[in-house]
């Protein structure tokens, strides 16, 4: 992680770095890079407020290159670290848990949000970590208005976790390893952005996710929606993109979570900080 | 539910206008023959690809009349550079945007 850190500061140092047109944190919009020219983008996103005590730290580092006009693909690596009480625990105890994984994403431009009626893209994403293997699909539609700007997506998401049993076969543990299909989750983005400059735009993201597991179908359902800042460089080296996205509501009340806010699935408040660099 | 009509349909008007604006047209080739007497609307239909997928890359891009010709004049150089286009792109965007300086604003 250090390492990788210290790669992304070098590149920072660089100079002629240019940006790519994006502006949303959570939402994806269909522009691609063009072809040959290269970005890297940093995530941090701090999510905090479950019950009892929870911290989560997630950090992405994403190599995107342009493979034509329409189709770009990019490399993650991604570093999560949780920090959590359970509930109900008198001990006082804080379990810390790490992850770490490696995704390729692909992007595919359909139609222009500028010039073209409405402007939208395919992706898909392959996700693997030490024990689990993600695969995501997202379409994405956006439209540009003179400064406005307005993005939706949709993503469907299949997540596998490695599985191991023990049968005690006549005196002997035999152990049997397999994949299963834990949960597919969906969530829908919906983004909006005032450019009061070019380089400048304030607006705001909402989440919308639904838990999805196999064994129990749909069990959590929530809305989240908070502003979203973006800024770029004057000589467009650079951007920045803020975002603050707290729980407003649980939309999958239940006996087990009776209350407004979902805290057990998810988070009372995410920030995410994304640095974007073109080189 | 008739508000809901409505609103549908003014969106669709809206994004149209918004397309509209981009589109190369017959009057804009019967223009930009002036310049480059065999211009086709094929070109400038590419010209305009390329404006979207190269520029809005990076930027969000200009609705080409909106901008004086001087002003493109001096920006096209420069961006050709920092876009990496190459000089048939290039020519090809430069003719879309000047197929446009018939309806200047």
């Amino acid at each position: 992680m250090k390492n990788t850190l210290t790669f992304a500061l070098t590149l920072l140092l660089l100079g002629g770095l240019k940006a790519q047109d994006k502006q949303f944190a959570q939402t994806y919009q269909s522009t691609n890079l063009a072809r040959g020219f290269r970005d890297l983008e940093i995530w941090s996103t701090v999510r905090m407020g479950k019950e009892a005590f929870y911290r989560g730290i997630d950090e992405r580092l994403e190599f995107e290159i342009g493979l034509n006009d329409r189709l770009q693909t990019s490399l993650y690596l991604n570093a999560t670290h949780q920090s959590f009480a359970t509930k109900g625990d008198s001990t006082g105890t804080i379990t810390s848990v790490s992850d770490f994984s490696i995704s390729s994403e692909w992007k595919l431009k359909l139609t222009d949000a500028t010039t073209q009626t409405i402007g939208s893209a395919v992706y898909g994403e392959l996700g693997i970590s030490g024990t689990g293997l993600e695969l995501e699909a997202k379409l994405i539609l956006d439209k540009r208005i003179d400064k406005h700007l307005i993005a939706f997506n949709i993503a469907g998401e299949w997540e596998w976790e490695q599985e191991v049993k023990g049968k005690v076969i006549n005196g002997k543990v035999e152990q049997e390893n397999k994949m299963k299909l834990m949960a597919t989750p969906i969530e829908f983005n919906l983004g909006y952005m005032y450019n009061i400059r070019p380089s400048f735009g304030l607006g705001f993201e909402a989440k919308n996710q639904y838990e999805i597991t196999t064994e129990k179908g749909l069990e959590h359902a929530a809305l989240l929606l908070g502003p979203t800042l973006f800024f770029n460089s004057k000589d467009k080296e650079y951007k920045l993109i803020l975002n603050f996205l707290p729980e407003i509501t649980n939309l999958r009340k239940t006996d087990e979570q009776p209350n407004s806010l979902d805290l057990d699935e998810y988070e009372k408040y995410q920030f995410r900080l994304l640095l974007d660099f073109e080189f | 539910m008739k508000t809901n009509y409505f609103l549908i349909l003014f969106s669709c008007f809206l994004f149209s206008c918004t397309t509209a604006v981009f589109k190369p047209t017959l009057s804009d080739v019967e223009y930009a023959k002036t310049v480059y007497p065999s211009v086709t609307i094929d070109e400038l239909n590419k010209g305009l690809t390329l404006y979207a997928n190269k520029c809005g890359a990076c930027h969000q891009i200009f609705v080409p009349n909106k901008v004086s010709p001087a002003i493109w004049d001096a920006m096209m150089p420069k961006m050709k550079v920092r876009a990496k286009l190459e000089d048939e792109e290039m020519d090809l965007i430069v003719k879309y945007i000047k197929s446009k300086e018939g309806k200047l604003n």
